[in-house]
């Protein structure tokens, strides 16, 4: 960890608020796209990286060391884990659901980068995109927590088995299942990828 | 063909690209791979998948996630909540109790009754008259028998006395709390509403 960052977790374990918002902000990126990924939709996504943030920091005194970004995430997967029981407890059918479900989803869209890639481009990025995001939805909750962890946002075995508080044995074995069964969902549905990415192109 | 070799590389096959593979298991899978061709066409199938995964763009926050005061203070458990929910929790099992003791007393009813003491027999009350406390459930004897008897001329035989039926008891449920029962259970039902509607308002 920084010495900044050490310096800003004292002052949060002591109450500052102004802190430990300062030491959020560099991760509150990585946090939302783990919420967004898991959850799907922007809406549950940013009410669970909010609750999570509040949950942080009222239990910042029991963060004993280590990576704060580990923690944090471990935090924001147990905010998803019960934003998804909370939903299949109270089913809710939005007003005009084509609707809310673009709106979410238009939320969620990456910015165009300009400079770097052309309309085409952006837009076959973005059906790339919906067609994992579907194939990650179709997941449960233990495999998606791993993959999106893995494959997203980047952690090895360990940090993964200390954010989720599971065996590394336990991270690889979910972690296969994930991706084969990732796999078999784009290999079943290969023809509505653009023909870049398809296997055989 | 390869067996357990096999199965054990089909199922470590989508980790094959990562770095948390021990020396042994990834040695294991380049092994296989020379000589299965399932596996490879397996393996070309989960590469694929796997980069097209980390492909996908990341997406930005929409938002500051940062935590204000009055998050804090909303985020707070009302006292209310806590009280409702110790209430219903009290009321529930002082419930659950009374229910109980009725229903022990009505099963113990017929222990009770073979603790009581028998009535004494025909011999021994001839021994101590004092100690008959009822008359004694003895048979009749059919009228016809004794008819038959006083004209045979032979003399009465005293009748045998035969084994006195046990008292049957009568069980009857005997709801002795039930008032409290009927204040505990709407207690119970009062305060689960109240942390429901608590809950809901937070």
């Amino acid at each position: 960890m920084l010495e900044q960052e050490k310096n800003l977790v004292e002052k949060a374990r002591q109450g500052d608020l102004e802190a430990f918002n300062s030491l959020i902000t560099s991760y509150q990126n990585t946090a939302y796209n783990t919420a967004f990924r898991i959850l799907g939709n922007h809406y549950d996504a940013s009410d669970a990286v909010q609750e999570a943030f509040i949950k942080a920091f009222k239990a910042i005194r029991k963060f004993k060391g280590g990576s704060f970004k580990v923690w944090l995430l471990r935090i924001v997967t147990n905010a998803c884990k019960d934003a998804l029981r909370a939903s299949k407890r109270r089913p809710t059918v939005p007003l005009y659901p084509s609707a809310s479900a673009q709106e979410g989803l238009e939320l969620g869209r990456t910015p165009r980068l300009a400079d770097e890639e052309n309309p085409e481009n952006y837009a076959e990025r973005q059906e790339l995109a919906r067609l994992v995001q579907e194939a990650i939805d179709a997941l449960p909750f233990d495999q998606k927590a791993v993959i999106v962890l893995a494959d997203l946002e980047g952690l090895d075995y360990f940090e993964i088995s200390e954010a989720l508080g599971i065996p590394v044995g336990t991270v690889k074995s979910r972690l296969s299942r994930a991706r084969a069964k990732v796999r078999d969902y784009l290999l079943t549905h290969e023809e509505l990828l653009p023909s870049r990415y398809r296997l055989k192109p | 063909m390869f067996g357990k070799e096999h199965e054990k590389v089909k199922a470590l096959l989508p980790l094959y690209g990562d770095k948390g593979l021990s020396p042994e298991e990834r040695k294991l899978i380049e092994k296989h791979l020379q000589v299965c061709q399932e596996c490879q066409a397996e393996w070309e199938t989960l590469r694929w998948a796997i980069s097209l995964t980390k492909e996908i763009p990341r997406v930005p926050a929409p938002r500051s996630f940062k935590v204000r005061t009055s998050d804090l203070e909303k985020a707070q458990v009302p006292v209310g909540l806590y009280v409702a929910r110790a209430f219903t929790a009290l009321a529930a099992a002082l419930f659950v109790i009374l229910i109980g003791l009725d229903l022990f007393a009505f099963k113990a009813a017929p222990m009770r009754a073979l603790a009581t003491p028998l009535p004494p027999t025909p011999a021994i009350v001839k021994t101590y008259p004092e100690l008959e406390q009822r008359p004694l459930a003895l048979p009749v004897s059919p009228p016809a028998e004794g008819e038959a008897s006083k004209k045979s001329g032979v003399p009465e035989s005293p009748p045998t006395p035969t084994p006195t039926p046990a008292p049957r008891v009568e069980q009857k449920l005997n709801l002795r709390w039930l008032p409290w029962e009927i204040v505990a259970g709407f207690g119970a039902v009062a305060g689960g509403i109240a942390s429901w509607i608590l809950r809901r308002r937070r």
